[in-house]
């Protein structure tokens, strides 16, 4: 915790302050306790790092550990609307997405950087989008401040103040709010600490690999005869889809913006003894990740690595509008199913994952007694 | 040429044949086929899957219970959304019609039709036996999208058409081999042929989109017809 507060001054002085109010108070009942007036960062002073985003399921390049003081993390989203299919049997929808994925790509930082977004709605888009983050302070997570229309663009900083995993989405207003969410404009924000991320007890805690899954629920209308409607352009199945959207009901359930997206060829690879980060977000529903054939070794369910890690779950929960995270090393090789728990959504919906990991097979934890035979 | 097989096929069915004596259109549409691979039998085999104008006509005669949903105009496409005790009602039906032996091929009848045995090609995931469950992964490629009219994929050598499609065919293969021949119990499983070979429960009429149990499951599940000389 020492290296944490010195590498972020403004909360231990504004910290230090409010003690020394309440104490003043004591003596003053009148006296009323007030926040330190913002410490003045010579932000033109501070070294800027590019990220280049990457698609989910992966990360960008990071470090897990900090070296040296905050920097301003600039980061470039471009918004496209376009058609993608949800499902093998082709189900569409005009999604509309950060940088082309669903969910859009994982921005990491450390706690007390500063992120520097440049969102660019694209000239052949044909709505107004904007995102709000919440790891973010302010101006609805920075919503108010970014709406931009089909060939603008906007910058916004903010500064990550809390560690943890967090959602962002596009909420332009309104109706569109849920909309644009539902149709995969949302995405997730890592902010490690600067001494990177420990157990309960002040270990260090590593990681070999990190995954990053993204839950959408889609609302896709159907025609008369029951089979999921199709359109021409990004907007066009407005109406249809709300009166799906207030059911509450989804048609789809998925990981990383399709039924599938991560299995097969597109399964996520672990070595056994590879440590892996799983980071779970779900914009705007409930889930329950699991990990059959393993456990949460380490869950940061809520999302925030302020908070002392659950050990040894077996299933945990993701609340709609939040990230969670889980650290898992593997023990045994084979096939690895990671699904929500809800089994309708993950085997009927689509939310569900594999892991192959390479490995030798350990007798000890599991063995396969006697091969199936006729009863005796 | 082939086509108009199926064109055939569906005429008949679309004009409701009602003559006295056998159906012959079942046979019309059978290629004899000499299987080297099981045991150099000669075996008649559909050109193509059955159609979803074929099994309108069973579910009409009162005999299939079941009629999956499909969109208008799609007779001439495979019938799909049917469990293997859905399709053991058409085929009762279609043999007290044609007065024929028409039945589902074995997985190993089937994989020597298709010219290309699955398995053959495949390299497995895992070689340690401890991790034989989970040997096949990944070697699963699932044609996606609905099915198509019959005919759209490619045909073998023989004639035989759809064998690499989207529609995974019931075999009459418990996924336990030789379970369906040598035990009193019911199988509550059969192969599935397709692009991979899949396991499926004699219930299901639609393989889910995911799911738990590892290896992918098949887009659509129909069926081919075949029958001993």
């Amino acid at each position: 915790m020492a290296g944490l507060q010195s590498l972020n001054p403004p909360k231990l002085s504004r910290r230090g302050l409010l003690a020394a109010t309440t104490v003043a108070a004591m003596g003053a009942a009148t006296a009323v306790a007030q926040e330190a007036p913002p410490e003045k960062v010579d932000i033109s002073a501070l070294p800027r790092v590019k990220q280049a985003m990457v698609a989910p399921p992966f990360l960008p390049e990071h470090e897990q550990v900090a070296t040296g003081g905050p920097k301003i993390i600039e980061v470039t989203f471009a918004i496209e609307e376009k058609k993608v299919a949800i499902d093998k049997e082709g189900t569409e929808i005009w999604a509309l997405t950060y940088n082309g994925s669903v969910p859009g790509p994982l921005i990491v930082v450390h706690e007390g950087d500063y992120v520097e977004l440049t969102l660019k709605n694209l000239p052949t888009n044909l709505m107004e989008h904007n995102i709000d983050f919440h790891a973010s302070t302010g101006a609805l997570g920075g919503g108010a401040l970014t709406k931009v229309l089909p060939g603008e663009q906007a910058v916004l900083r903010w500064k990550a103040v809390k560690s943890g995993v967090f959602v962002y989405h596009c909420a332009p207003g309104d109706i569109m709010i849920p909309y644009h969410v539902v149709h995969g404009m949302n995405g997730a924000v890592m902010v490690l600490p600067r001494d990177g991320l420990k157990d309960g007890k002040g270990k260090p805690l590593k990681y070999d690999l990190a995954y990053y899954i993204g839950e959408q629920d889609f609302y896709i209308p159907r025609d008369e005869q029951g089979a999921f409607k199709k359109y021409e352009t990004a907007g066009e199945d407005l109406s249809d889809s709300l009166d799906v959207m207030r059911t509450l009901t989804p048609t789809h359930v998925v990981f990383n913006g399709a039924a599938g997206a991560l299995t097969g060829d597109s399964a996520l690879k672990a070595k056994v003894g590879d440590s892996v980060l799983f980071i779970h977000a779900q914009a705007n529903r409930d889930s329950r990740p699991h990990l059959i054939g393993g456990h949460g070794d380490y869950v940061w369910e809520a999302g925030s690595f302020a908070d002392v890690p659950a050990t040894g779950l077996e299933t945990w929960f993701i609340r709609g509008g939040s990230a969670g995270a889980m650290l898992y090393k593997f023990r045994q090789p084979g096939i690895y199913a990671y699904v929500n728990h809800n089994l309708i959504e993950a085997v009927m919906l689509g939310a569900t994952a594999h892991v192959v990991v390479d490995g030798e097979w350990n007798d000890d934890l599991m063995m396969q007694v006697a091969k199936p035979e006729p009863i005796t | 040429m082939i086509r108009s097989g199926a064109a055939f096929l569906v005429m008949a069915l679309a004009l409701g044949w009602t003559g006295r004596g056998h159906d012959d259109s079942f046979g019309a549409q059978m290629v004899p086929i000499k299987l080297t691979e099981v045991g150099g039998r000669t075996l008649l085999v559909s050109r193509y899957e059955v159609t979803v104008a074929s099994w309108q006509q069973c579910y009409e005669d009162g005999e299939c219970h079941h009629m999956p949903a499909s969109p208008a105009g799609s007779g001439n496409v495979p019938v799909t959304g049917v469990s293997y005790i859905d399709v053991g009602r058409y085929l009762d039906w279609a043999n007290r019609r044609s007065n024929r032996m028409l039945r589902l091929p074995t997985i190993a009848e089937w994989n020597a039709i298709s010219q290309t045995p699955a398995n053959k090609k495949r390299v497995l995931r895992f070689t340690d036996p401890r991790l034989a469950w989970a040997a096949n992964y990944g070697q699963e490629k699932s044609p996606s999208g609905p099915p198509r009219r019959s005919g759209s994929f490619s045909t073998t050598s023989s004639g035989i058409s759809d064998l690499d499609g989207n529609v995974w065919e019931w075999t009459s293969s418990c996924f336990k081999p030789g379970f369906e021949n040598a035990n009193e119990n019911r199988c509550p499983a059969y192969v599935a042929a397709g692009e991979h070979e899949a396991v499926v429960s004699v219930f299901v009429r639609d393989p889910a989109s995911g799911g738990c149990a590892t290896g992918l499951p098949p887009t659509h599940i129909g069926f081919r017809l075949v029958s001993d000389p």
